[in-house]
């Protein structure tokens, strides 16, 4: 099972880095989950307990608008990662999660994660530098939705 | 050079004295004359600033209308932080308001003294995932408040 997950961890950009050793660690404290198409994973404001990897399928990264109106902020495919923010901050969960199809999910818990890159120094630099990475593109994809947004406004 | 100024930046603020040394070890200063164009809107960006003495004006560039100042950064402000992450362009202008220094770091440096520290590299790495994440948030509130303020469509 574990040799299962290390090949599929490899896709994972996030652990793009890691040695095959560093992997198997990463591999010990995974779970498998499966989600149907229209399944909510996680909603806004629920306290962020997992960091989710897609293997298979994809995710909607969506804020509720108003009643029945949502705003996608992204759509992520195999191989990225979704939730980190909540095992970085500790603030609830900022958007909801999605499977927009059948997604086959590997999860890791906040405090496993927390415990293996305190433990693991070496670990911990390479993940964080490819979370910091993720981020800044993801603040950057976020403004300039912004910016459009606000040019379009000046516009009317 | 103090260690103290270092202290202010929330990527450095829970380093010991012996870590903000290092970072001081890679850190050189810049001097710029009053007007004098620190980088522009555009430029690639390989180095963080802090400012040590001066003001440094932070500023777009609006077509028809001219310059459009943002921030006006004092010493002890910092600025270009994201220049250590990745390639990205620089968002706006910095320009010397008065004579300045300027404490500069460069991203590969930067890079290789994480490399060789990885306590220090937990440290400064774990602060700039929660200030990200922060700002992230903060954006996504704004672009749902703008949403629905937009109504009607």
């Amino acid at each position: 099972m574990t040799t299962d997950y290390k090949k599929l961890l490899k896709k994972v950009y996030l652990f793009s880095n890691l040695t095959d050793q560093e992997i198997q660690k990463i591999a010990s404290i995974c779970r498998p989950e499966s989600f149907p198409r229209g399944k909510l994973i996680f909603a806004e404001g629920n306290p962020g307990d997992k960091l989710y990897f897609i293997i298979k399928g994809s995710i909607r990264v969506s804020k509720k608008i108003r009643a029945g109106n949502e705003q996608v902020l992204a759509t992520l495919l195999a191989g990225e990662f979704f939730g980190e923010m909540a095992l970085i901050d500790e603030v609830g969960r900022s958007a909801d999660a999605w499977a927009e199809e059948a997604s086959e999910l590997i999860s890791i818990s906040k405090n496993d994660f927390a415990t293996l890159i305190f433990r693991e120094k070496e670990i911990a630099t390479s993940l964080l530098w490819n979370i910091i990475r993720t981020l800044s593109s993801r603040l950057r994809t976020t403004d300039e939705k912004l910016k459009s947004m606000v040019e379009f406004k000046a516009g009317i | 050079m103090k260690t103290e100024a270092l202290k202010r930046v929330y990527l450095f603020q829970s380093l010991k004295n012996s870590e903000l040394e290092l970072i001081l070890s890679i850190a050189r200063r810049w001097k710029f004359s009053s007007g004098q164009t620190v980088f522009k809107e555009g430029d690639v960006g390989d180095r963080f600033y802090l400012i040590l003495t001066g003001e440094v004006r932070i500023s777009k560039q609006v077509p028809g209308i001219g310059e459009e100042a943002l921030a006006v950064l004092k010493p002890g402000d910092f600025f270009g932080e994201m220049a250590l992450i990745d390639d990205a362009s620089r968002s706006a202008d910095a320009i010397a308001n008065q004579e300045t220094t300027l404490l500069g770091i460069e991203r590969k440096d930067f890079e290789s003294l994480l490399f060789l520290n990885k306590d220090l590299a937990y440290a400064v790495l774990w602060a700039f995932s929660r200030t990200l994440c922060q700002r992230l948030r903060e954006m996504n509130d704004k672009l749902q408040a703008m949403l629905a303020m937009r109504g009607g469509f």
